[in-house]
């Protein structure tokens, strides 16, 4: 078989028009790694992508692009959480501690239970912070997710932004956020197109100003909602909000 | 902790649609997982990307979705694509057709397809920097110039090959014609095609 042909048949691969004993033939070297097939099968994809330009040019959508980026950073970070190893770890380690623990006085039982322990509750926060990364690049990812931004009605405060997917739920996010007064907390609310608020739950940013809320089934459709809000409640939060939301985002703005 | 859940960029300027050694480089980025070269291939090509996928699936709901796996299978996969094996804008290109292709037969009917790609509107894309924008619309305008070269019914054949992924026979039975006829059709039309792009530059 001359090369044009060879080069011709690749191009007939690529657009997924061989079949039979060409198809079975022309896959064989392929698998094998022919050099000559390889070089025409890469000549024959240059000039097959080529057809994608004949399409009608569209646009794609405006939140694609900060989906895509988001769904890639937070996958990127729960696969750097050592979650899997910590448990296998574990495991071995109780097991290991049971081992000593036949071996040891009571003292050093009593020691051992407690390191432990310790190593228990780490591999608990472990996975609950895994799985809050999960479900925060499930929202994230999720076909129906939209922003909203909630603007601080005082100057200099910083933004919060939320993602709400009917499908998946919903996820606040902010940071540089400055810690509630001793005795308070920060409560969201879904204010509805009719009706009185929802709470959505309760939060306080950590140590560095950071906030992550994620708040399941709080309204069954983002469509009925008009807006979120944020206000300053007394610890254990309010069943109506007490004082005037310090942050606001409209939905569809 | 979780500071990039705020970072929203906006949208970035278009690059040009020819196969380009940049996008090699965004690749090499992905692949050390920088987030960042992941912005910036999807910059120089969700144009493209965006349009193949939609041309092929035929709505937007459906073209979104595909449009996000394809990028998160160049964030995840990007170790496995080789330069020896084409440019990196073959392969992206080559993805985003092979995952709408999938998309659209695992629907339950061809029929409601080719109803839709009726309907479907070309959209004019946000503004490019200048020189970016007269290489966009040069690379197009030689590739539809090939395009039009060839005979209708080589053109015809291309097109639903490559974007209705039909094989040689389903064509066959799809337009009534022999099947030595539709793959004299494709033969030639594509040996055409890659002279006038060869003389546009393009391939």
């Amino acid at each position: 078989m001359s090369y044009e042909l060879l080069r011709e048949q690749c191009e007939a691969y690529l657009l997924g028009g061989l079949e039979g004993e060409e198809l079975q033939h022309l896959q064989s070297r392929i698998d094998n790694n022919d050099p000559e097939c390889l070089e025409a099968l890469r000549e024959a994809t240059e000039l097959v992508a080529q057809l994608g330009h004949a399409a009608p040019l569209a646009e794609p959508p405006a939140l694609l692009r900060s989906r895509i980026l988001n769904a890639a950073r937070a996958e990127k970070r729960t696969s750097a959480l050592p979650v899997s190893n910590w448990a296998a770890y574990t495991g071995w380690a109780v097991a290991a501690a049971l081992l000593i623990a036949t071996l040891v006085n009571r003292n050093g039982l009593t020691a051992i239970r407690q390191e432990l322990a310790e190593a228990r509750g780490e591999v608990s926060r472990l996975t609950l912070k895994s799985d809050q990364y999960r479900k925060v690049a499930s929202i994230l990812m999720a076909r129906d997710a939209q922003v909203i931004r909630l603007t601080a009605t005082a100057p200099e405060a910083p933004q919060f932004r939320a993602y709400w997917s009917k499908e998946s739920g919903l996820v606040l996010a902010g940071s540089n956020v400055s810690a509630p007064a001793s005795g308070r907390t920060m409560q969201l609310w879904v204010v509805p197109k009719t009706g009185k608020p929802v709470s959505a739950g309760l939060f306080a940013p950590d140590s560095t100003g950071q906030v992550i809320l994620i708040a399941e089934n709080v309204f069954a459709n983002p469509g009925d909602a008009a807006a979120l809000a944020i206000s300053d409640e007394p610890m254990g939060g309010s069943p109506q909000p007490t004082t005037t939301p310090a942050w606001v985002g409209k939905l569809g703005d | 902790m979780l500071f990039f859940l705020m970072s929203m960029a906006g949208l970035g300027g278009a690059r040009p649609v020819r196969p380009v050694a940049e996008w090699d480089g965004f690749i090499q980025g992905i692949r050390q997982g920088d987030d960042r070269a992941l912005g910036a291939l999807y910059d120089a090509s969700s144009r493209l990307v965006y349009s193949v996928v939609l041309r092929i699936v035929g709505n937007a709901a459906d073209a979104d979705e595909v449009v996000q796996d394809v990028y998160a299978q160049v964030w995840r996969s990007a170790g496995d694509y080789a330069t020896e094996r084409g440019s990196a804008s073959a392969w992206i290109v080559m993805m985003a057709r092979s995952r709408a292709l999938d998309k659209i037969r695992s629907r339950a009917t061809r029929e409601q397809r080719e109803t839709q790609l009726d309907v479907v509107a070309e959209t004019h894309a946000k503004e490019d920097q200048p020189e970016q924008a007269v290489m966009k619309r040069q690379a197009r305008s030689i590739i539809q110039s090939a395009m039009a070269t060839l005979a209708p019914e080589q053109r015809q054949v291309i097109e639903m090959s490559f974007f209705m992924g039909l094989t040689h026979s389903e064509l066959a039975a799809r337009l009534g014609q022999p099947l030595g006829t539709i793959k004299t059709r494709i033969r030639l039309g594509m040996n055409k095609l890659r002279d006038s792009l060869a003389v546009g530059g393009l391939a």
